[in-house]
């Protein structure tokens, strides 16, 4: 018989549903991923022990890791499904949701908190139109050098995932947000903008809340430099403090 | 969430972290520096009370400059530590910096309630003993060695002496839980103000911090040492 | 609501996120629609750049060599006026996206920096490390944001779009959709719809394309009678990973930096490829193509890959797999270059690229065929030309329902070169917003769509579920997605044989009677992803036909489309555009339109030299 992996899958039925667990051996193949594991159960929807069951649903785009859909928690890591490939066939695959989302089915997760966040903390460059302006402003290799590394980040929640500081109690938006921030605060015309993201990043549930365990940074599976994003904008939030503190009423100026 | 506080989170949250420093922070070294005087004598010993009690408006430079700072930073300290859920029993979650985390705060909860003790067994006796002498006008004297001898060594019989062992690990255990908050704080301090950015500075950030508190542990040991172990800690019985 | 001004885009890649900025910018308000948070569509896949001629090289590049590269690497068969205007706005898009804080690498002044890709001479391409689609699609994101900030633009992510509303009059009055999470259908009514929902990957399984490129939406849109044209014309990416579930690409940019492309001299030789000495390799393509190399155009290059491989027996190991090779290239220039790619490779395939030549194949990556537009009257050129030339630009055969970017079939011909797919998307969606202004102002006495139509439109939708949900036979949808994917790419990409095709048409067939006996397993009423599923496999099906069938019909050789049979260009029969409408029957019904050619007059296509409008040298 060909060889076989276990794979565990935590399921919900519907939002707010207790959830429970299910087992399923899928057929083996070399380079196989969790998706593809999650792909074998939709092409036979049978449980180990023979149950015939609706398949797992979850999310998934690009399957190369740029998209920042397929977020859940493997082997209890938040991390990319796409891109966890099943090595050893003995050792049994856990898929859960991630955990500091609400759960719509399965392994879909609601991250809108996320986007939310994009929104609130005016995370865009403003232009003056798309009519043609000419170049854009100028940059230095070494900028664009660190900067396209923060705007990698595929709002993908694995940072969110794995935070202590984000959880029902706390407001905290977490660290891709305060990184985001970071990349728009440091383009040249971004800049002329830069109060409103602090403004926003030094309400309850900003930047202050970070506690500093910096597990962010080691399930970011961008390798974005986030505790370095959060110390950065600890910085300017202060400064930019001191400056609306020290120069009020005079600011708007 | 008052709206004051809302809107001063901010700020607040700043103080907090600073307070963790300055004062608390460094009442904890000098402190620890001053107890120390406990390995070399109780005279030495002594001349830290007597010493402080020369200080003009003590008891108010006591009360606002240690006293509420360290309630300020223990209160808010506790609403945050009860905000934050720690993860470090998640399976592959047990990285050092997040122990650190999670350490930060039991070590922050539990030095509230030992802080409250220790102020209870110590500050308020010499706080009443001033009191009943300017009230009364008496000149009882704070012996602080055979105050804080008495805690941890007992006397028995015939000289005999005994060990309270209880007190004496209450007290390892604080001075293991402040020199860690505190060193670990300065760490946490350097990278929320952004003294250290890169990952570089922040490991030296942590060196440095864990150094600092080292140097308090030391200094409290050798205070328990010099209160418990020395020859004249059971001399004195 | 009576709202005049409400546009609907469906889809929230690169055409329709510009397409629901400039539509704001134009007054509209924009109900967005998308399969997946905007953030995740599959633009975000685009590796290697964006072209423009900006010249910042100082090789003299210029606009029009770019229009002739994009009309000549197209075999001829796009139509040209189009091509032309969007080649002009080319380098405006590109500093637009500069503007809105794309980070391009820099040249050390700080200006954008440009490398060079398939089927130019010149470095003509920006881009933001390897992963410059993702790049892009993220800073329209945010300018979208800007927009919903001001209440201009509503989301509507995680919803499936079913079907446009049409009125009796052939107008489009709105769209039906499905909430993924919820599975209620509701429409959405506005005058103006721009469909922007990309390619149409699943039909052919492992691509390099997402899941979520689906082909479900062009299929409907053909199933209401909208025209579909090219459908034939698919671009086979010659470089990416084989992999479980699907092929990864391996960017173009890669050989634009330098990396080339060889197969051991000797047929299976063993050794790994790092320890094969370079007189013992094969740089194939280099030794056919002395002026371009490894640059030829996808369809050339995809063409020499699998007859090494399949016909030649050269693959790696023996195997269907050519090295491409970047380990001579200096680890810092890699790095800041193509950091992105190589890290895929990496992740993927545990091996490190830096020092191992990788091991790619061909693989379906773009679909220039899609939804039939008019060019409007403004374009550069107008007068006696083919085509819908009274149609706004964009506008389909239905009134009001607009497509641009992959979805569409303008601008790339019969092959697509690398680095316009994100330059086409971007020019759609800056031409999507002013002409729906445009259509809605001079069709303002249109109204708003009755109640009645609508619900009728649903109503179509919920029954077609309603069929589904009873369906229970034994038949399981994802298995006979395997085998629609099998012979698809098996018979219908690099090379098409008549008599293969036949037997696919004939597959197509079976697979269209066995649907109706797949069974559904999940009868949930929340996130039903089978039941979608199935649905869009049905349009998948009825898309093929039109895929296979217009093949079947092309009897020559062109571009991507290449017949063994017919190995040469026939512009006397075929130098037209194919129209595919759907009369309520699995086959298609083919037309054929005239391709404009009024610019540039068809010339032999030949990458063996050098070729810049007809001149012979740069």
């Amino acid at each position: 018989m060909a060889q076989t992996v276990r794979v565990k899958v935590r399921r919900q039925d519907e939002p707010g549903a207790k959830s429970y667990w299910q087992e399923f051996d899928v057929p083996y193949t070399q380079g196989m991923n969790a998706l593809t594991c999650l792909q074998e159960i939709q092409k036979n929807p049978v449980t180990v022990s023979g149950q015939a069951v609706a398949p797992v649903v979850w999310e998934s785009a690009c399957l190369e890791e740029v998209c920042g859909a397929c977020s859940m928690r493997i082997n209890g890591i938040p991390r990319q499904g796409c891109s966890f490939l099943v090595l050893d066939p003995q050792k049994p695959l856990t898929l859960e949701p991630m955990s500091k989302f609400p759960v719509v089915r399965d392994l879909i997760i609601d991250r809108s908190r996320m986007f939310q966040a994009l929104l609130d903390s005016h995370s865009w460059i403003d232009i003056d139109g798309t009519h043609d302006l000419g170049p854009g402003p100028r940059q230095s290799p070494k900028d664009q050098s660190w900067m396209y590394v923060l705007s990698r980040c595929m709002t993908c929640g694995c940072c969110l995932d794995a935070c202590p500081q984000v959880n029902e109690k706390s407001d905290f938006v977490g660290a891709s947000v305060i990184s985001q921030v970071r990349l728009f605060n440091a383009h040249p015309s971004g800049k002329m903008h830069a109060d409103k993201r602090l403004d926003y990043l030094m309400q309850p549930g900003g930047i202050v809340d970070c506690g500093n365990a910096q597990n962010c940074v080691k399930v970011c599976p961008k390798e974005i430099p986030l505790t370095q994003s959060i110390a950065e904008m600890g910085k300017q939030t202060l400064a930019y403090g001191f400056k609306r503190f020290a120069s009020k009423p005079d600011l708007e100026m | 969430m008052s709206a004051a506080i809302q809107k001063n989170y901010f700020l607040l949250r700043r103080l907090h972290s600073l307070s963790g420093i300055i004062p608390v922070g460094a009442f904890f070294l000098i402190h620890m520096l001053l107890n120390s005087r406990a390995a070399q004598s109780p005279d030495q010993y002594q001349w830290v009370p007597d010493f402080l009690d020369q200080i003009p408006y003590l008891v108010y430079i006591e009360i606002g400059g240690i006293l509420l700072p360290i309630l300020f930073h223990a209160v808010l300290g506790v609403v945050i530590a009860v905000k934050g859920e720690p993860n470090v029993t998640r399976p592959q979650h047990g990285w050092a910096e997040n122990w650190g985390y999670t350490f930060q705060r039991i070590t922050g909860v539990l030095l509230f309630i030992l802080i409250a003790v220790h102020l209870w067994q110590t500050w308020w006796v010499h706080t009443r003993i001033k009191l009943d002498n300017a009230l009364n006008g008496t000149h009882t004297e704070f012996e602080i060695y055979s105050l804080m001898n008495g805690i941890f060594v007992n006397a028995g019989s015939g000289g005999a002496v005994s060990y309270n062992w209880l007190w004496l690990a209450i007290y390892a255990l604080f001075v293991l839980a402040a020199a860690w908050h505190f060193g670990n704080g300065i760490y946490n301090f350097a990278c929320k103000w952004g003294f250290s950015t890169s990952r570089q500075s922040q490991r030296f950030a942590l060196t440095l911090g864990l150094g600092i508190g080292a140097i308090g542990m030391v200094m409290g040991f050798a205070s328990i040492w010099g209160l418990t172990f020395a020859p004249w800690a059971t001399a004195v019985h | 609501m009576a709202d005049e001004k409400r546009v609907i885009i469906v889809g929230g890649g690169l055409a329709g996120l510009m397409g629901a900025i400039t539509a704001c910018e134009n007054g509209l308000s924009v109900d967005l629609v998308s399969y997946v948070p905007v953030r995740r569509s599959h633009s975000v896949c685009a590796q290697g750049g964006i072209n423009g001629a900006v010249n910042t090289m100082g090789e003299g590049d210029s606009p029009d060599f770019h229009f002739d590269d994009t009309i000549y690497g197209g075999d001829f068969l796009a139509n040209q006026a189009m091509v032309r205007d969007m080649c002009y706005d080319a380098p405006k898009v590109i500093y637009l996206m500069d503007r809105m804080g794309v980070t391009f690498n820099r040249t050390a002044e700080g200006l954008l920096d440009f490398r060079r890709f398939g089927g130019t001479l010149f470095n003509r391409t920006a881009f933001a490390g390897a992963t410059t689609g993702q790049q892009l699609i993220y800073a329209l994101d945010e300018g979208v944001r800007s927009w919903e900030a001001q209440g201009k633009v509503r989301k509507f992510e995680h919803h499936s779009f079913q079907s446009i509303i049409k009125d009796g009059n052939n107008n489009c009055r709105g769209v039906v959709l499905t909430d993924q999470y919820t599975m209620e259908s509701f429409a959405l009514k506005a005058n103006a719809v721009a469909m922007c929902t990309g390619g149409i990957g699943s039909i052919f399984g492992k691509t390099t394309n997402s899941v979520i490129c689906t082909g479900s939406a062009a299929s409907r849109l053909y199933q209401q009678g909208v025209w579909y044209a090219n459908g034939e014309f698919l671009q086979i990416h010659p470089t990416a990973i084989p992999g479980t579930d699907k092929n990864r690409l391996i960017s173009e940019s890669v050989r634009g930096e330098g990396g080339r492309v060889w197969v051991p001299k000797k047929a299976g030789d063993p050794r790994p490829g790092r320890d094969i000495p370079v007189n013992e390799r094969w740089y194939f393509l280099e030794e056919k193509y002395p002026a371009y190399g490894n640059l030829v155009p996808r369809d050339v290059a995809a063409r020499e890959l699998f007859d090494t491989c399949v016909n030649q027996g050269l693959g790696v190991g023996g195997r269907w797999e050519v090295y491409l090779d970047v380990s001579h290239i200096p680890h810092a220039t890699l790095h800041a270059k193509l950091a992105g790619v190589l890290e895929i490779y990496e992740k993927f395939m545990g091996e490190d690229p830096y020092t191992n030549p990788m091991r790619v194949f061909p693989a379906m990556h773009y679909t220039m065929g899609g939804i039939y537009i008019g060019y409007g009257t403004e374009t550069s050129r107008k007068g006696d030309l083919p085509g819908h030339w009274d149609h706004y630009q964009h506008m389909s055969n239905v009134n009001g329902l607009f497509a641009g970017g992959e979805a569409d079939y303008q601008y790339h011909g019969a092959n697509r070169l690398g680095a316009n797919s994100l330059l086409s998307c971007l020019w759609a969606g800056r031409v999507l917003g002013p002409q729906m202004a445009k259509y809605l102002e001079a069709n303002s006495s249109l109204g708003d769509c009755s109640d009645s139509e609508a619900s009728s439109h649903v109503q179509e939708q919920e029954t077609a579920y309603g069929a589904v949900r009873k369906m229970t036979g034994s038949e399981n949808a994802f298995r006979l997605q395997e085998e629609l994917n099998e012979y698809m790419t098996k018979y219908c990409t690099v090379v098409r044989v008549n008599a293969d095709l036949q037997k696919l048409d004939a597959k197509l067939d079976e697979l269209l009677d066995r649907w109706e006996a797949v069974g559904l397993h999940d009868s949930s009423t929340s996130s039903n992803q089978e039941l979608i599923y199935i649905r869009e496999l049905r349009d998948r099906l009825l898309l093929s036909k039109v895929i296979c069938r217009g093949a079947l019909e092309r009897n020559e050789s062109r571009g991507a489309h290449y017949k063994p049979e017919f190995p040469t260009r026939n512009d006397a029969d075929w130098l037209k555009t194919t129209i595919a409408s759907f009369d309520g029957t699995r086959n298609p019904q083919f037309s054929y339109e005239n391709v404009d050619i009024s610019l540039i007059p068809p010339r032999e296509r030949s990458y063996k030299a050098a070729s810049h409008g007809g001149q012979e040298s740069k």
